[in-house]
């Protein structure tokens, strides 16, 4: 059974998931309905009237969220695509253009990350169900000898599409955990907030009896014991105001911090990609494609792991200079490589997938570049334009016969993935340093709230002096007025007895807290 | 009857009114004195121990310990600022012994001497 606020997290999740789904769906259909055979126009169609359907409904406005609604909608979509792709494998193959069929499983490698709600296995088991069915794609063209017209490094480019993909389904799951973490921690200092209040009108009323007491002990006999009490009760109230009225602090330096190892783990994570897809492309572009090609990846390969490198040395001095520098610099390094490897294309007499390094690097930048607006946007703009561009310049549309009907549309897909994951990114950013605070003015309030515990404490022997003070007075004068004494110490042990029932956590709360927080990050 | 606290306010406080009731008190402030008075203390019929004697000091559980360790025949009563969840007074209350909560009103004291 899931607590509210984590039902509220899956709820919105579970939404954003199906939105995604819908809009790509719409985006699928809406693209190549016109560009592709009749045969396929029912599908197409279908395609267009679920995403649609999807987006008015998830889009719109709901007064409550139900979780199952947004799951059901992404069971449905891609229980229904996972069945039509083998049927458009081999219409295509019979039509003997199977490269037509491989851009689909895909989208749905990479995307599988965003849309999969809830858990991390559920979304690694259909990622792998449409690699599997990338790779039928290979299998069913030799099964029926249209091999040749396999597009170049099938079916390993399929398989290199998971890379990226196990990285953004890894993040989407830690995004996930910081959701439900946040929500705790706003809970959790909202209650211990709740207490200041309470403790400034405790202080307050302490501050006003202990003014009636002094004044009134100066009518009893033997009242030095008790006059140091007072003393002693005054002195823990001005303590226990100091902790209600201090504001909370929060580290910025901590802040800096974090914000300086997100840009590096950016980096990291672009480098690590770059150098893994370059050197695992280099042998099949080496066999495929030539020397030029399996050179120039490797080199790329190369120069991705030295900054790799580099960010790994730096890792304990993170530096948001350094690691936009080594982003960018590498950024321009990619571009530049995949941009040139197209050429060759143009003189293998075979089809091919265009744009590939395009469509991985605009996933891995939503993966890696840090900060929506400053970086990630244009970078994945100026990686989708270059490859528009190159299908013009290049002359790609009169190759009709050798690459896609959807190309450069495809393109244009995977970069609406790339900027969902660059969105997603953004979100886990902010909310991890809205984390970051709450988790400092938490550590704080714990803090103050333990201090109270020992202050709480420390009213009560002063009390008591007082307590027994008055009661001797009263035995041994019997005449005397004590009646505003009494009554003032009756108010004074009230106000202790309310602040014993103030619920703080205790030591071992606060650090179960911590240890969660730490567990869960 | 016995009281020992660390608090030595309270303890004047305690011990004169508890003198007023007709009940002389020994009053002590830790283990250590308690151990330098063993023969009076031993007399006693009843002993109020404040849990906590101060910091790096004996507890009032440790002094209830010794007391029982040396056949002190009379009623034990924990006497205690703390709240119940602190861990000393957890201790205490885990020796089945009664705690009572600071500050506790006259007629109760007078109650447990009587």
């Amino acid at each position: 059974m899931l607590a509210p606020p984590d039902r509220d997290v899956y709820a919105v999740e579970a939404y954003a998931s199906a939105t995604l789904l819908a809009i790509l769906m719409f985006l699928w259909g809406a693209v190549t309905l016109p560009l592709v055979p009749p045969v396929f126009h029912v599908l197409d169609l279908s395609h267009v009237a679920i995403g649609l359907a999807g987006i008015l409904y998830f889009v719109g406005p709901h007064r409550r969220r139900r979780a199952w609604i947004g799951y059901a909608y992404c069971a449905f979509v891609i229980v229904h695509t996972l069945i039509a792709l083998p049927w458009t494998t081999v219409v295509w193959s019979a039509a003997r253009r199977p490269f037509e069929a491989v851009t689909v499983p895909q989208v749905a490698i990479v995307s599988m990350a965003l849309i999969v709600p809830r858990s991390l296995l559920i979304g690694l088991v259909v990622m792998l169900l449409f690699m599997a069915e990338g790779v039928f794609v290979t299998v069913w063209a030799r099964h029926v000898g249209v091999a040749d017209l396999l597009p170049v490094g099938e079916p390993y480019v399929t398989i290199y599409f998971a890379f990226p993909a196990v990285t953004l389904l890894l993040l989407r799951d830690q995004r996930r955990r910081l959701a439900r973490r946040h929500v705790r921690l706003l809970a959790e200092t909202a209650a211990l907030r709740r207490l200041g209040p309470v403790l400034r009108r405790v202080r307050d009323e302490l501050v006003a009896q202990l003014a009636v007491v002094s004044r009134e002990l100066e009518t009893v006999a033997d009242r030095r014991s008790m006059t140091r009490a007072v003393g002693r009760l005054t002195d823990v109230n001005e303590r226990l105001g100091g902790l209600v009225d201090a504001p909370v602090q929060i580290d910025p330096e901590r802040e800096r911090t974090f914000i300086a190892e997100d840009v590096q783990r950016g980096a990291l994570v672009l480098a690590l990609i770059v150098a893994v897809m370059a050197l695992a492309w280099s042998p099949i572009a080496w066999m495929r494609l030539g020397t030029d090609v399996a050179l120039r990846s490797t080199a790329l390969g190369l120069v991705a792991l030295g900054v790799l490198v580099v960010i790994v040395a730096t890792w304990r001095r993170p530096s948001e200079l350094r690691g936009r520098v080594a982003l960018l610099f590498l950024f321009a390094v990619t571009l530049t490589v995949i941009s040139v490897d197209q050429v060759p294309y143009l003189h293998v007499n075979r089809p091919f997938t265009p744009f590939l390094g395009h469509k991985i690097l605009v996933v891995t930048l939503g993966i890696a570049a840090a900060g929506w607006s400053s970086m990630g946007l244009p970078l994945i703009v100026a990686t989708t334009v270059d490859a528009v561009a190159l299908y013009y310049i290049l002359g790609f549309a009169a190759l009709k016969d050798r690459i896609e009907l959807v190309e450069p549309w495809a393109m244009i897909i995977f970069a609406v993935v790339g900027l969902v994951a660059l969105a997603m990114r953004d979100q886990r950013r902010v909310a991890s340093l809205v984390v970051l605070r709450e988790e400092s003015a938490a550590t704080e309030l714990h803090r103050r709230a333990t201090m109270l515990l020992a202050l709480r404490d420390q009213l009560n022997s002063p009390l008591q002096t007082l307590v027994a003070g008055e009661a001797r007075a009263t035995v041994a004068a019997r005449d005397a007025d004590v009646a505003a004494l009494r009554d003032g110490i009756a108010r004074l042990v009230a106000l202790s007895r309310e602040l014993s029932q103030i619920e703080v956590p205790s030591e071992a709360q606060v650090a179960t807290l911590h240890e969660r927080s730490l567990t869960e990050g | 009857m016995l009281l020992i606290d660390d608090d030595d306010d309270l303890r004047d406080a305690v011990s004169d009114l508890l003198a007023l009731f007709g009940a002389p008190c020994l009053a002590l402030p830790s283990l250590e004195a308690l151990t330098a008075a063993a023969g009076a203390a031993m007399r006693c019929k009843l002993a109020i121990l404040d849990v906590n004697l101060g910091d790096g000091q004996p507890s009032g559980v440790d002094a209830y310990e010794w007391l029982r360790a040396h056949g002190f025949p009379g009623r034990i009563v924990f006497l205690t600022g703390h709240a119940v969840s602190h861990p000393a007074v957890a201790r205490a209350a885990s020796l089945g012994v009664q705690v009572l909560a600071k500050p506790i009103e006259s007629a109760q004291l007078r109650a447990l001497v009587t």
